[in-house]
């Protein structure tokens, strides 16, 4: 049996999880609004618009979720976090936000050319900039550059974090984001926008082994604690079962079996935090804040564990319902919906798009 | 709170008015007789800690405590005598009065005004304390420097969205009412769905 504060550090590994596959993809789908190209560019904005539009607030319950684990679990954890990297979170905070933000003004001032022209680009470079900085957070929690003694943080606020192997772990997660959004909008679209996506997909594919190739010797060189965790028995297996999807996926896109192409990305992309959490145990700031010595006392632990049922009771019908209403059984997967037949994006084809889905 | 200084029983409820540190009491205010102890103590001769008997280090801002409350009490008041005004003239019909429409437009900002002056009042009102009595704000503020520059940075970010969105609603308010319609029965049946 687990140590309980090793369970709910696991359930704050698989809101990692949750967050990487559902808000990985948000963002991913971000950049390729920022890198919308060719004759059908409007479209292709307009298919990200519909993908995400329903579902991208929700997507964030899970980094607010891990939050509180953190700060109500493991608060000595928390505050050394919240200052060693104050300053990427506050721009990951920017970011989150501006996205959101303009997201919405785009929606609703598409009228105004001067507008949309001003708010999209906005989008589409907080949707790169905050992938990238969450990945380097991850990469300075485990490269030991953020050292904690007696309570006191000694980290330098700006090199703690921009380590090379800081910006090689944000390049992965922002080109695996754009993976994933690929596959996702593959099968939401049809017809040639489903090729646009999938060539972009096969693309991003072929970048993310490219970086992942120079990944490692920075790894062994930079970080070689983590390098060696990585080679232990139970971790070894992990890391290659994400290998061996990571490979399927672009193999199940290259024959065009879309459904089998998302499954395995998700599973490459969820045994590859499932390995580095693995690697990373004990420890949630290498090397001297771990679950144990970080956790709160055991009735908060307890109490925090229990409340989970309760959360779960209320959040995964809610978003149940939420991705059934507007992924399950999606129309737009068979065939291209009235809204996506060349018009440019504008409020009036938002409009027609959306009541003839609910009818 | 109430800007009562002195440790007294019978203590009275202080009005309007203007506290004054230095000399220790509200000037121009309109005191009830035995009112705080009433309130706070449910009892006329209760005795009610003053002010004074507060170490300075230990005290909040007596200023904004006291006016945001006294906006917040004061707004909550009017409030009330608001609706009052309104189910006596629906009563005796008789509400084609502008004034009580102007009264009535007033308490939607009114409602607003008074609860964040109840969040300074809390807020405010807690200091020097983050956990009365556990933890001092000053002991549970980050070490990393220049955190007033992320505060303005932020309510720059803030005024800019605001000022984008008041300007985007407006813009929507001037679109005909046809192309509002449309926009309404799509979300409609998204609904139905």
């Amino acid at each position: 049996m687990f140590p309980i504060e090793e369970m709910l550090a696991g359930v704050g590994v698989l809101a990692v999880i949750a967050y990487a596959l559902l808000a990985g993809a948000d963002f991913g789908a971000g950049v390729w609004d920022l890198l919308a190209r060719g004759p059908r560019k409007d479209l292709q904005r307009q298919a990200i618009a519909e993908a995400i539009g329903p579902i991208w607030e929700a997507n964030h319950v899970w980094m607010i979720f891990l939050i509180v684990i953190l700060f109500s679990g493991f608060p000595p954890a928390f505050a050394a976090l919240s200052i060693a990297l104050f300053v990427p979170f506050h721009l990951i905070l920017v970011g989150i936000m501006l996205r959101g933000a303009s997201f919405v003004f785009r929606a609703h001032g598409a009228a105004a050319a001067g507008f949309r022209a001003a708010w999209g680009p906005v989008f589409g470079s907080a949707s790169v900039f905050t992938p990238v900085l969450l990945g380097m957070c991850l990469g300075a929690v485990s490269s030991g550059s953020i050292r904690v003694s007696n309570g006191v943080v000694l980290a330098d606020y700006w090199s703690a974090w921009t380590a090379p192997i800081s910006w090689l772990i944000g390049a992965l997660a922002l080109i695996q984001a754009a993976y994933l959004a690929a596959v996702y909008l593959c099968l939401e679209t049809a017809g040639e926008l489903r090729e646009d996506f999938r060539r972009r997909a096969l693309v991003s594919s072929l970048v993310v082994i490219v970086i992942a190739t120079v990944a490692f010797p920075v790894l062994i060189a930079e970080a070689p604690h983590l390098w060696r965790s990585l080679l232990q028995p139970h971790v070894v297996p992990v890391i290659l079962v994400g290998m061996v999807l990571g490979a399927a996926s672009p193999w199940a896109l290259w024959h065009r079996r879309f459904r089998l192409a998302r499954l395995a990305a998700a599973g490459e992309v969820s045994a590859i935090i499932v390995g580095w959490a693995l690697a990373q145990r004990p420890y949630i700031i290498y090397p001297d804040v771990t679950v144990s010595n970080s956790a709160a006392s055991r009735g908060m632990i307890l109490f925090t564990l229990w409340t989970l049922p309760f959360a779960a009771a209320l959040l995964v019908p809610s978003l149940w319902f939420l991705f059934s209403v507007f992924k399950g059984q999606n129309p737009a997967a068979a065939e291209p919906p009235a809204g996506l037949t060349g018009r440019p994006m504008g409020e009036a084809t938002f409009t027609v798009t959306r009541t003839d889905r609910g009818s | 709170m109430e800007g009562l200084f002195e440790t007294q029983r019978g203590a009275p409820l202080t009005i309007g008015g203007w506290p004054d540190v230095g000399a220790g009491e509200i000037r121009y205010g309109i005191e009830i007789p035995k009112g705080l102890s009433l309130l706070a103590k449910h009892d006329i001769n209760a005795e009610v800690m003053g002010l004074n008997d507060v170490p300075p280090r230990d005290r909040p801002n007596v200023y904004i405590v006291r006016t945001a409350f006294q906006i917040m009490v004061g707004f909550g008041t009017a409030l009330i005598g608001i609706a009052a005004w309104y189910w006596a003239s629906r009563r005796w019909r008789r509400l084609d009065n502008r004034l009580l429409l102007l009264a009535l437009v007033a308490s939607g900002f009114m409602g607003f005004i008074a609860l964040e002056a109840g969040w300074f009042v809390t807020e405010v009102g807690r200091q020097p304390w983050v956990i009365y009595g556990v933890m001092r704000t000053e002991d549970a503020v980050t070490p990393v420097p220049g955190t007033a520059n992320v505060l303005y940075g932020f309510s720059l970010l803030y005024v800019v969205l605001a000022a984008t969105l008041v300007w985007l609603l407006l813009r929507l308010r001037h679109r005909g009412p046809e192309q509002a319609h449309e926009h309404h029965s799509g979300s409609e049946s998204n609904v139905s769905h």
